[in-house]
């Protein structure tokens, strides 16, 4: 599903190059659940936004389903963003001025999705997140677990092939990042393919396969034994 | 889609409620004083144009001589002639107010706009005669034709038709009535006389033994006929008829109000100000540029405040058209507002532009075929540059840079402090320029006249009143009245002028004829030689500092003035300059001529300080008992004189009222700057501060830029504001010196304003927990 080739990212400077990530093949097939992990600084973040078509790479290629998406263009972009990608934020980056239910519905929105189907679409989701109550309230007035609900109701209301999360727990305390960890498996086994940066080593286990990255270079790839 | 855009539009304007109620009602506020001038500016571009066939109604004018007052016979000719001419009329102005009178009843009305003219004026200009005695408004020689405000106010209820009326120069048979005339008309009319009588005419011009009776003449040519060939035409063949013209020009009707032309006495008295126009003008696009700034930098802002929930679009699918027509809504939804907003206002203020505009705006007058497509046009142009703000920031910026940096600015953003400096601008040359008019009006009106102008009254005295000297001497026995004179004119109206009788070096001398104890009275004081005797009547004058130096006379020693009458007036005494107009010209030569025993005109009168309204009544008594059927019309000369400068008065009232809104809306802009700064520096100050600085020292940090900013705005305003002041302070004959601490002053009150402004602001970013400002990051 995801090839990356030789992969580079790097600034210049006026005196020299810093290299981001160098040198990154990685193959990520569907129905994946993938944990990227590394230290602060390893590049895990970037890599996920060149993955997500948020970044460009300086060099290397990358295709996604077989499309040579270094290539592509900011209007095809836009179209794999609206029925491709699903995207989970650490900060969540809820819309403040809109409630739980318009939040969701916003991928909807500008994919031009009609309104009654919209309404069903999110309806089922409400009920299936167990957020109905919560559909008329507004980021602010939900805690952080809620607000992480909300957001990956909102990345996966598209039904999109990749859903990618950048350290989805890092602002929640535990209990709440086991709930959505756990919500992240559930939709991996109903087929969807996962993408998640995080520091965590207890919800790495929740994936299926292990990437480590240490500055800008894949050291480590495995796979998960004893899944939790 | 585009209901869930609305409802996002409109919850970003209410998530920042202080700011965008602000930069909205400021908007409103710009939006209502330019919506009122522009109904001002098109009410007087539309003056003349309510009259049906206003197109092909043309002003004759002599383009020689700069005269529309031309021979009444030329009138005759034209209409015989010329077939190109399909009507013509003459009209003889006058504006002197004058007392009409019911010769049965004996009431009275006072009316001062009478024309004298003929039957075609109701053809040319479409007036509808309400009723007449027959078939013609003007069916006899000594007909009046009156309007029908005037018929209400002498008649009341009873028929107008065949009542005669009475003034002092003449009688005339009142035989139809008509409609009162528009108010934007060019000239008024109250009562029409007709022009065939000889006595209805209104003034006389004589050259070499000559004498014709000017009149203003008004052509409707027939549909096509180009004017300026007609005049050539006309001036080829009038010689035939008349030699009194032979470069004549026509001027349309609806060019007459504004034109800069002066083409005699009575478009200085009725014209409309074409430059006071331009004034206005360029103060409405000066307000509706600072309040399209202030928006500007409100959306540029919310954009950046928003980058945010661009970034979360994006990922989530807009594609860049979403983002466009997200922004674009949100930019109109504030302007829609305002303008709604403003529309109100303007309802609410629109009685009250008399006190602004020195004439109310009626909505008949104003052609809204002209004006809406102004106002839409502008409104476009203010949301389409609004929406560049957004594709600005969409362009600039990285779908990362949104998601990761919601604040981060980069370089010094030139383009905002051009436009703050630009509305300080604005402000220091606006400041200053009302500093200067109020200066100017201020010392204008305690000009020493020369005379001594407080507690003097004036009083009308009927024509062919023979008592006079006996009210006068009645008049003064009261015991607050120290001094009373007769006169014919007085400062501030002249009605005589003559030659100054020397060959070769004619100038002209105003003349007033006086009785005794004018000198006393008005508080003149005699410089050279004597005060008249009795034995002085008509053979003696009293000259002014000013003539006697236009003479060149060294002494009066058997000086005479050469005219008037067979061997002059000798020169007896010599006085100190008074002025007999207003401050707009220089001192004139006078001339004060003794005739005790002739007509006069006017009483003026000393009074002691004390209670006026009794006063006055003492002396409408015994007006009373000499003059029983005269209404007593009285004026103090001081109010007179205050009265010349009302236009400038209002003139400094208006840009006074809308300089007071530019300041307010520069003030806005600096408020949304430091607003913004602050917010963006929160960082900064958050870090200064843990690492030691004082309030004090980060308050300097923030209102530094700003002292900077209004220095340069400083810098060029004086310029700009020296170079209009310069111009319009020579409109006046005496004017008040340019100072330099009126630009001094003008530049700290800016200062003040906008650290005031800024302060407001800076102290609660300076004085905030540095914690709160750290825990952003």
């Amino acid at each position: 599903m995801i090839q990356l080739k030789k992969i580079d990212k790097y600034y210049d400077s006026r005196f020299q190059r810093t290299f981001i990530l160098k040198g990154v093949n990685l193959e990520v097939k569907q129905g994946e659940f993938v944990s990227i992990m590394g230290p602060s600084g390893a590049g895990k973040s970037t890599l996920l936004n060149i993955i997500g078509l948020l970044d460009e790479a300086s060099a290397g290629e990358y295709y996604f389903w077989d499309e040579p998406a270094h290539q592509i263009k900011e209007k095809q972009k836009v179209m794999y963003h609206r029925s491709h990608i699903g995207f989970i934020f650490q900060a969540f980056h809820l819309i403040d001025e809109l409630n739980v239910y318009e939040n969701i519905e916003t991928p909807l929105v500008y994919r031009g999705v009609k309104g009654k189907e919209r309404k069903a679409l999110v309806a089922d989701l409400l009920d299936r997140f167990n957020i109905v109550a919560k559909k008329d309230l507004f980021p602010s007035q939900l805690s952080g677990g809620q607000q992480q609900l909300v957001a990956v109701a909102r990345a996966i209301i598209g039904s999109p092939k990749l859903l990618l999360a950048d350290e989805p727990t890092g602002n929640l305390h535990s209990e709440q990042g086991e709930m959505i960890m756990s919500l992240l498996k559930k939709l991996n086994e109903e087929g969807m393919t996962i993408i998640q940066v995080t520091h965590n080593e207890k919800f790495a286990q929740y994936g299926t396969r292990i990437v480590k990255l240490v500055d800008g270079l894949v050291q480590e790839d495995y796979p998960v034994t004893n899944r939790s | 889609m585009i209901r869930f855009k609305l409802k996002l539009a409109i919850r970003n304007l209410l998530k920042n409620k202080l700011y965008s109620s602000l930069i909205i009602g400021g908007f409103a506020i710009g939006f209502t004083a330019c919506i009122l001038i522009a109904l001002f500016y098109n009410a007087e571009h539309n003056v003349n144009k309510h009259f049906a066939r206003h197109e092909q109604i043309y002003r004759l004018y002599d383009a020689k001589k700069n005269e529309s007052g031309l021979d009444y016979k030329i009138n005759a000719v034209i209409a015989e002639q010329y077939p190109d001419v399909e009507e013509t009329c003459p009209l003889g102005f006058s504006y002197f107010p004058m007392t009409i009178k019911d010769a049965e009843t004996k009431d009275y009305a006072r009316v001062q706009y009478i024309i004298s003219t003929n039957d075609r004026f109701f053809d040319v200009f479409s007036i509808p005669i309400l009723s007449s005695l027959e078939d013609k408004p003007f069916s006899q020689l000594n007909s009046a034709v009156i309007t029908e405000s005037v018929a209400k106010q002498l008649f009341g209820d009873k028929n107008p038709l065949g009542r005669t009326i009475k003034q002092e120069f003449f009688t005339a048979t009142v035989t139809a009535v008509m409609k009162d005339l528009p108010d934007n008309s060019s000239f008024k009319a109250e009562l029409l006389l007709n022009s065939e009588n000889k006595d209805f005419q209104m003034s006389q011009a004589c050259n070499n033994g000559v004498c014709i009776y000017p009149v203003e003449h008004f052509l409707m040519l027939r549909n096509g006929i180009d004017p300026t060939q007609f005049a050539e035409t006309l001036n080829a063949s009038i010689g035939q008829y008349n030699t009194t013209v032979d470069s004549l020009a026509l001027q349309n009707l609806s060019d007459i109000y504004l034109s800069t032309m002066n083409l005699g006495w009575t478009d200085e008295h009725t014209k409309g100000n074409s430059k006071m126009l331009l004034v206005f003008l360029a103060i409405a696009i000066l307000i509706i540029l600072l309040s399209s700034i202030n928006y500007l930098s409100y959306t540029v802002s919310m954009q950046y405040a928003k980058m945010k929930e661009i970034g979360i679009n994006k990922t989530n699918g807009a594609g860049k058209m979403h983002l466009l027509v997200d922004s674009f809504l949100e930019v109109s939804i504030g302007i829609v507002i305002a303008l709604l907003v403003s529309v109100l206002l303007v309802s609410l203020f629109l009685p009250a532009t008399e006190i602004l505009f020195g004439k109310e705006i009626n909505f008949n007058n104003i052609d809204f075929y002209q004006l809406l497509p102004v106002f839409a046009a502008t409104i476009a142009g203010i949301i389409l540059l609004n929406s560049l703000a957004p594709i600005y920031i969409l362009s600039r910026f990285n779908i990362t840079d949104f998601l990761s940096a919601g604040r981060k600015r980069t370089g010094k953003q030139l383009g905002k402090q051009a436009m703050l400096t630009f509305q300080l601008t604005v402000s220091i040359a606006l400041i200053a320029a009302v500093m200067l008019i109020y200066k100017q009006l201020q010392y204008v009106k305690h000009y020493d006249l020369g005379f001594n102008e407080e507690h003097l009254l004036r009083v009308e005295l009927p024509f062919l009143f023979e008592n006079q000297k006996a009210l006068k001497d009645e008049v003064g026995k009261l015991p607050f009245v120290t001094g009373s004179t007769l006169s014919n004119g007085y400062p501030g109206h002249i009605n005589m002028s003559m030659g100054s009788g020397v060959e070769g070096d004619e100038f002209m001398v105003n003349c007033i004829y006086v009785s005794d104890d004018f000198l006393e009275t008005f508080g003149l004081k005699l410089l050279d030689g004597r005060n008249f005797l009795s034995g002085d009547k008509d053979q003696a004058c009293l000259m002014n500092e000013a003539a006697v130096k236009r003479y060149g006379w060294e002494n009066l020693d058997g000086r005479k003035y050469n005219n008037g009458r067979e061997g002059g007036y000798n020169v007896i005494g010599k006085v100190n300059n008074f002025n007999v107009e207003s401050l707009h010209s220089t001192l004139t030569p006078v001339a004060l001529m003794y005739n005790p025993d002739r007509e006069f005109n006017t009483l003026s009168m000393r009074l002691l300080p004390g209670n006026i309204g009794e006063q006055i009544n003492q002396i409408r008594k015994v007006w009373k008992s000499m003059l029983p059927t005269d209404p007593m019309e009285f004026t103090f000369y001081n109010d007179q004189f205050q009265a010349m400068y009302s236009k400038e008065e209002k003139l400094a009232k208006s840009i006074t009222f809308f300089s007071l809104i530019a300041i307010v809306l520069t003030c806005m802009g600096i408020l949304g700057q430091i607003f913004l700064i602050s917010l963006n520096r929160t960082k900064e100050i958050g870090v200064r501060k843990v690492n030691g600085a004082k309030i004090s020292e980060i308050l300097v940090l923030l209102n530094k830029d700003f002292v900077v900013w209004v220095v340069v705005a400083f810098v060029i305003a004086t310029p700009i504001a020296y170079y209009a002041m310069n111009k319009w302070l020579e409109s006046f004959a005496y004017k008040t010196t340019l100072s330099w601490w009126i630009f001094a002053l003008a530049g700290v009150l800016a200062l003040g304003i906008a650290l005031l402004t800024v302060s407001w602001q800076s102290w609660r970013a300076a004085t905030r927990n540095p914690v709160e400002a750290l825990r952003y990051e």
